[in-house]
């Protein structure tokens, strides 16, 4: 699902036209470039793995509330938009905190609704879940940022 | 430079996107210099309120009170910004980062100064966020907030992960977070249609620096409004239909009146995701914000339907999917709605847009008469600015490219034939066109054709606009900052105070039901805690022993025990909106703890809570006739913000106390 053309480079620059089916591939999914794609899901990981320990260390605190606050904002949202391609960073951003907010607040409804209010519980199953996907999606880009890219000049070429 | 930034003819020739060497700045040293002013102003505007007390303001509100430390940084932010949208060579980070940081000035100076949350009817928000995270659940019969919880449940689980049971920690900083969050999709929506980052960004600071309406603190509004512009950047993006005009039948319309040629629509067919993606991702938001707050549903609604209609957007049936969840969950509610509030209060938009104007007919201080003169001004000059902006891009062509900002503008306005929103009608119609009245005239200033010419008006218009939001936001703000002792009453208060028992607020500014326990007590059904000023006895008049006999009243026509408060915002509401004469509640105060009925209950700086200890004042509901006298006190009705306080005295009795009156009923006809 990850391979719709998103030629927009981020951050509102135009891309140079006529791209090669190799840079057509780069240029797919969270911010079109793989490289940017792996530094996103990497520092979003980052993220996870120290609001977990604050949490962990902390009772409460600053510290711990910016933490959850970034985490919830960011991680749901950035794991569901590494199958949705985005244009640049702005809309990143503001999706990934938009989808993010969905989503825990389908959570937090069903919880009041039904009673089972287990906001840990529920914290830790989406941290999970949103994990697994933006792990999944690292490898994948770290793959392609590994594999060498062929020229444009080569592949027309042969 | 893009083609929008061109004049006319060459707009109509040149379609082409501009070269990547655009908005690229070049050198490091050069980004360092773009972005300097920014830090400087940062700093400056930190720095400039570290001596000033925001518990001691005057009747202008905190305007006066800034240093000039304050309003140099706030200038420096702006020429900053102004000149990164119009520089030739800039960049995006640049532009964005002076955006959201002339909104840091001008939404954390409070959050800076007071620990605690301003606005006293946010802490009713904290109260419903603290039942849930004390009971687990939600009760439907408490209010119309355990009906519609998607906010508040997020809150709820937010302030547990936080490790911060009581969100008054953090809620005085929602207000920032959720307007930083809003002017980052109205950038991205704009840029969606426009596909330059210039207009974005303009755009993203002009509704910054016209939101003055003060609709994004910690509330469920605020909420649904980062939702509701998550889903326009959706529909703008991935639903848009792949057409070179819009509804052919509106532009040849359009053209005649402009008599000129439209441009055709331009496509973005980059990043699009699969269609049923899009719709399911779109259907997802709305059903959250459907749960999460009564009124953005509807907006969305209207104006999805019209772009339906002028064929902006596809497919139809997603418009009967949101109409079905929409319908539905009213219907789930529709009897308390209509017992407490009315699904349509008139089909008179006049009627219902009464907000601001009515304020005036109160007379109150030079101070709240000059800040509602300023806003309504500001409302005329932003809706000037908007049917320019409109002209200029009809005569140039591109209307029909703007056209989903033009719905987005417009479609609020529908609001107004069926609901006056407990008085606010008018502010969130504002709210909701007011990111897109700022997308139209950012789009119209970007194709004025000589750079300095362009460069000015920008600027002379930022001015404008910040100018009149200063006072506008900043200049109520003697009422609305709460002070750590109002809070800690209201805290012991809802801690201590005797179950079954109802609080009578001398005068609204008090914070109200925000302990965990709230629905303990009686009062109002809604969202209102019951004021004394709401009844005529008290009105406009000089008060004292002689009203102590309609205090108790008051109380017992609510519940057997009960407490009157008062407070230092109390008196300051009731004599800057000239509800009573100046110290009339000073000598009601007096008057109460000298009455052998009352015992001081509670003190501290700023708060005196009273309870009612006679056992005389036997409790007995207020008839249906006084309460009708109530509700229709012209000028109580006219205050700004009384509804939060008192908004449906005919529905006043909370389902506790029905079930009562019910049981004694029975039980007398039993006997």
């Amino acid at each position: 699902m990850s391979a719709h053309a998103a030629p927009g480079s981020g951050h509102g620059e135009h891309a140079p036209t006529g791209s090669s089916t190799a840079t057509h591939e780069l240029h797919t999914g969270w911010l079109g470039d793989p490289r940017r794609r792996a530094t996103a899901d990497g520092l979003l990981l980052v993220l996870a793995a120290a609001t977990v320990a604050v949490c962990l260390l902390q009772s409460h605190g600053t510290a711990r509330l910016l933490l959850v606050l970034a985490a919830a904002c960011l991680i749901p949202g950035g794991a569901l938009l590494t199958r949705l391609p985005v244009e640049d960073g702005l809309e990143a951003f503001g999706l990934a905190v938009g989808f993010g907010f969905t989503i825990e607040a389908f959570g937090a409804l069903l919880m009041v609704w039904t009673g089972w209010w287990h906001p840990f519980g529920w914290a830790i199953v989406l941290g999970l879940v949103a994990c697994t996907v933006l792990v999944a999606d690292l490898r994948r880009n770290v793959a392609i940022v590994r594999k060498p890219v062929q020229s444009p000049a080569s592949a027309a070429g042969r | 430079m893009n083609t929008l930034f061109q004049p006319a003819d060459t707009v109509q020739n040149c379609l082409v996107p501009a070269p990547p060497q655009a908005l690229i700045a070049g050198p490091r040293s050069r980004m360092l210099v773009l972005a300097l002013p920014m830090l400087v102003a940062l700093v400056l505007w930190r720095v400039s309120l570290l001596h000033l007390n925001p518990y001691d303001l005057g009747d202008y509100g905190l305007p006066p009170a800034l240093p000039i430390a304050w309003y140099l940084s706030l200038a420096l932010a702006l020429v900053g910004a102004v000149a990164a949208i119009t520089i030739r060579r800039t960049s995006s980070l640049i532009m964005v980062g002076y955006v959201l940081v002339v909104a840091v000035i001008l939404f954390g100076t409070v959050p800076v100064l007071s620990a605690q949350p301003h606005y006293a009817w946010v802490y009713k928000h904290i109260g419903v966020v603290r039942y849930i995270e004390a009971h687990g659940t939600v009760n439907a019969k408490v209010d119309i907030y355990n009906r519609w919880p998607g906010f508040f449940a997020l809150g709820a689980v937010f302030s547990q992960l936080g490790g911060n049971p009581n969100p008054e920690v953090y809620a005085g900083w929602a207000e920032l977070i959720f307007l930083l969050l809003d002017a980052v999709l109205v950038m991205a929506a704009v840029k969606a249609v426009t596909r330059e980052i210039r207009i974005a960004a303009c755009a993203g600071l002009f509704f910054v620096i016209t939101n003055w309406v003060a609709q994004t603190y910690y509330s469920p509004q605020a909420f649904a409004f980062v939702l509701c512009l998550a889903m326009i950047v959706v529909l703008l993006r991935q639903l848009r239909t792949n057409e070179s005009s819009y509804s052919l039948r509106l532009t040849r319309w359009v053209e005649r009146i402009g008599r000129v040629p439209q441009l055709p629509v331009q496509m973005q067919d980059t990043a699009k995701w699969p269609r049923w993606a899009a719709i399911t991702v779109a259907l997802g938001v709305d059903a959250v914000i459907v749960a999460s707050h009564q009124l953005t549903p509807y907006m969305l609604l209207v104006s999805v339907a019209i772009l339906m209609l002028t064929r902006v957007i596809r497919p139809w049936w997603m418009l009967a999917a949101m109409a079905v969840m929409t319908l539905t969950y009213l219907a789930a509610n529709l009897h308390f709605i209509e017992h407490n509030y009315g699904v349509f209060t008139s089909i008179d938009p006049f009627n219902n847009a009464q907000g601001q104007g009515a304020t005036l007919a109160r007379s109150p201080t030079p101070g709240k008469l000059f800040n509602t003169y300023i806003e309504l001004l500001f409302l005329a000059v932003l809706s000037l600015f908007s049917v320019c902006a409109v002209i200029r891009l009809l005569k140039l062509g591109l209307l029909m490219r703007a056209l989903p900002f033009v719905v987005f503008a417009l479609s609020p306005f529908f609001v107004l034939f069926g609901q006056n929103y407990g008085g606010e009608a008018s502010l969130r119609i504002i709210l909701f066109s007011s990111p897109w009245c700022a997308a139209l005239i950012s789009w119209a200033l970007a194709t004025v054709g000589r750079r300095r010419l362009r460069w000015a008006l920008t600027m002379s218009i930022a001015v404008t606009f910040t100018a009149l939001f200063v006072p506008s936001f900043l200049g109520e703000e003697e009422l609305n900052i709460i002070s750590p002792a109002e809070v800690r009453a209201s805290e012991w208060f809802y801690d201590h105070g005797r179950p079954k028992s109802v609080l009578v607020l001398a005068a609204p500014g008090f914070p109200f039901r925000y302990g965990a326990d709230y629905p303990e007590f009686l009062g109002p059904e809604g969202d209102a805690n019951p004021n004394l000023l709401t009844e005529t006895v008290f009105d406009d008049r000089q008060l004292g022993a002689a009203q102590v006999p309609n205090v108790a009243a008051r109380i017992s026509g609510y519940a057997k025990h009960g407490y009157i408060v008062f407070d230092k915002d109390e008196t300051t509401y009731a004599e800057v909106f000239r509800l009573t004469p100046p110290g009339a509640l000073g000598h009601l105060e007096n008057a109460v703890a000298q009455s052998p009925d009352f015992r001081l209950w509670y003190a501290n700086k700023f708060v005196q809570i009273y309870e009612l200890i006679a056992s005389r004042w036997e409790h007995r509901s207020p008839t249906t006739r006084g309460l009708r006298q109530l509700l229709h006190n012209p000028f109580l009705s006219s205050v700004p913000f009384m509804e939060h306080f008192e908004s449906k005295p005919l529905g006043h009795r909370n389902s506790l106390t029905r079930r009562r009156l019910a049981r004694r009923r029975k039980q007398a006809a039993e006997r």
